[in-house]
Formats: structure tokens, C-alpha cells, sequence
């Protein structure tokens, strides 16, 4: 079979009918988004390459089973969450819980503490490793269950309803979790970017 | 509107530029703690989504279609399961 200019879903109908060819155009079209997604979640090469590994090899065996009623690519991330889930120890969520709470606030509705404004954010400071590995840290510090949130609605540009078909979730569950990813990176990473606490680099 | 509101709306919608999200505007014109949660948020993703991520190694894809291959010859095929 041709395979370049197919659908998705007529390379998984040659597929089922035994054309192997077909099955490595679906890895030719879809390793990278896998790869990137892993890598980005794991923040660790050796396991994205994993990851890699065992999210094929899982399509391939379950692909019979795929009913089309949704994406090919949207049950395809429901697979690579899947694995990234199971691969990652589930981290005690209640150590967490505190620093992935909202902000504190006052009664009268208002921040208990005042908002540290960031400085402009120049490119350069994505060229310098040490800060590199700060972002591959503030996003390690975070549960995987957040951080595939975070990964799939801004780093990957699914919608919500996409992300919570996904991860079967709550469209309110995903909403919350992204919340609190954002709010905790962003607290993670403050000490780099905010003038008034800028440490020493 | 009060920042609690505010830092709800913010963080589930970094763009609050509809009008449904006049109060929010409203609100970010006279708050600067709000403001600058905003901007920080904004600028939070927009520094990851600008970090480099690698491409898949020339040895890891032929690992894989090594394997791919393996498995296809094997019982687990699936055209072959679906026959049965």
C-alpha cells in the first residue's frame, strides 16, 4: 500500500487487514509527537525513549481494539499518559498538597501577600543551561497527574475537553489541576525572574 | 470583582480578552498584584513552551522499527487476532 497521503484511519484499516507497511507510516507520522511528549513530561531522554518503545508496542497490540470514535492522535495520548502514569511512583500527594494550594488569601478577597511583578523575560536566559535545568526541575517537583495536565493544555495545545477525554477526567478536574500547575511553576520559578528576589546566579 | 475571582478566571484563561471577561479586564486596570500574576503566568508557559525538546535519535527509531518488526512476525499481529 501507497501510504503517503493517507488518513489515519485508512492506514489502521490496512492495518487490521495485515499491511505492516501501513503500520510503520503510523509510527513514521506519530514517533516524534510521542517522543516530544514524553521527553516534556519526564524531562529525561532515556525515558522518553522508553516511553516511546512501550507506547507502540502498546498501539500495536491494542490497535483492533481502537473504535474511532475519537482521534487516532487523541487515543494515541491517551495510551502515552497511560504509560507515563504507570511509570512514574505515585508521589504522595498529600506532601504536595500545600504548595500546589491556590494562593493564600485574605477575607476580604484580596492576596495575603503582594504579587511579585516579573522582569521582561529576555531569550537569552533559555540559552543558559543552569536556568534550563531549573525549568526541568520546578516541572519534576510537580505529581505527573498535574503535569500532564500542564504538558497537554500549554505545552501541546489540546483543548480542555481534548485533555480531560485524554486523561478521563472532569472538564472542572482539568481546569483545577491546570490552575494549580501554572500557579506552582510559576511560584517555582519566581526567584529567577522577579527583580525583587532575584537570586544570585 | 475581587482578586480570589480574579485568580480563578486568570489561571483558567490566560487570554481575557472576551467580553465575558470584562470584569476580569476591569479588575487587572486596578489591581497590579492581579496584573502581574497574569503576565508571570503568561510568561511561565510561554518559557517552557520555548524550551528546546530533542528529536528522536536515529538508533532509538531503528530500535523501534526493529521491535515493530519482531512483534508483526510474532502471534500477537493484529491483523491475525482480528481473523480469529
Amino acid at each position: 500500500m501507497k501510504t503517503v497521503g493517507k488518513t489515519d484511519e485508512q492506514l489502521i484499516r490496512a492495518v487490521s487487514q495485515g499491511d505492516k507497511s501501513a503500520f510503520t507510516a503510523l509510527v513514521n507520522r506519530y514517533e516524534e509527537t510521542v517522543y516530544r511528549f514524553s521527553y516534556k513530561v519526564c524531562r529525561d531522554r532515556k525515558k522518553a525513549e522508553e516511553a516511546l518503545q512501550d507506547t507502540f508496542i502498546t498501539v500495536y497490540r491494542k490497535l483492533d481494539s481502537f473504535d474511532g470514535k475519537s482521534k487516532f492522535s487523541t487515543w494515541l495520548y491517551s495510551i502515552v499518559t497511560n504509560n507515563c502514569l504507570m511509570t512514574h511512583r505515585r508521589r504522595k500527594l498529600d506532601d504536595l498538597l500545600e504548595s500546589l494550594d491556590d494562593p493564600p488569601m485574605k477575607d476580604d478577597g484580596t492576596f495575603a501577600k503582594s504579587i511579585a511583578k516579573w522582569e521582561e523575560t529576555p531569550a537569552d536566559i533559555l540559552i543558559k543551561k543552569e536556568f534550563q535545568t531549573h525549568l526541568d526541575k520546578a516541572v519534576l517537583k510537580l505529581p505527573v497527574e498535574y503535569r500532564l495536565v500542564f504538558v497537554l493544555r500549554d505545552l501541546e495545545g489540546k483543548s480542555g475537553e481534548e485533555t480531560a477525554e485524554i486523561l478521563g477526567l472532569s472538564a472542572e478536574a482539568t481546569k483545577s489541576r491546570l490552575r494549580r500547575a501554572r500557579a506552582f511553576l510559576r511560584t517555582e520559578l519566581t526567584p529567577y525572574m522577579s527583580s525583587n528576589t532575584k537570586v544570585k546566579q | 470583582m475581587k482578586c480570589k475571582q480574579a485568580y480563578l478566571r486568570i489561571c483558567d484563561n490566560l487570554n481575557p480578552h472576551s467580553a465575558k471577561c470584562r470584569q476580569v479586564l476591569k479588575h487587572l486596570e486596578t489591581c497590579p498584584d492581579c496584573a502581574a500574576l497574569l503576565d508571570s503566568v503568561k510568561k511561565t508557559v510561554s518559557l517552557y513552551k520555548s524550551a528546546p525538546s530533542p528529536r528522536v535519535p536515529s538508533a532509538t527509531h531503528r530500535r523501534l522499527i526493529k521491535t515493530i518488526n519482531i512483534a508483526w512476525k510474532s502471534r500477537l499481529s493484529p491483523h491475525r487476532r482480528a481473523a480469529k
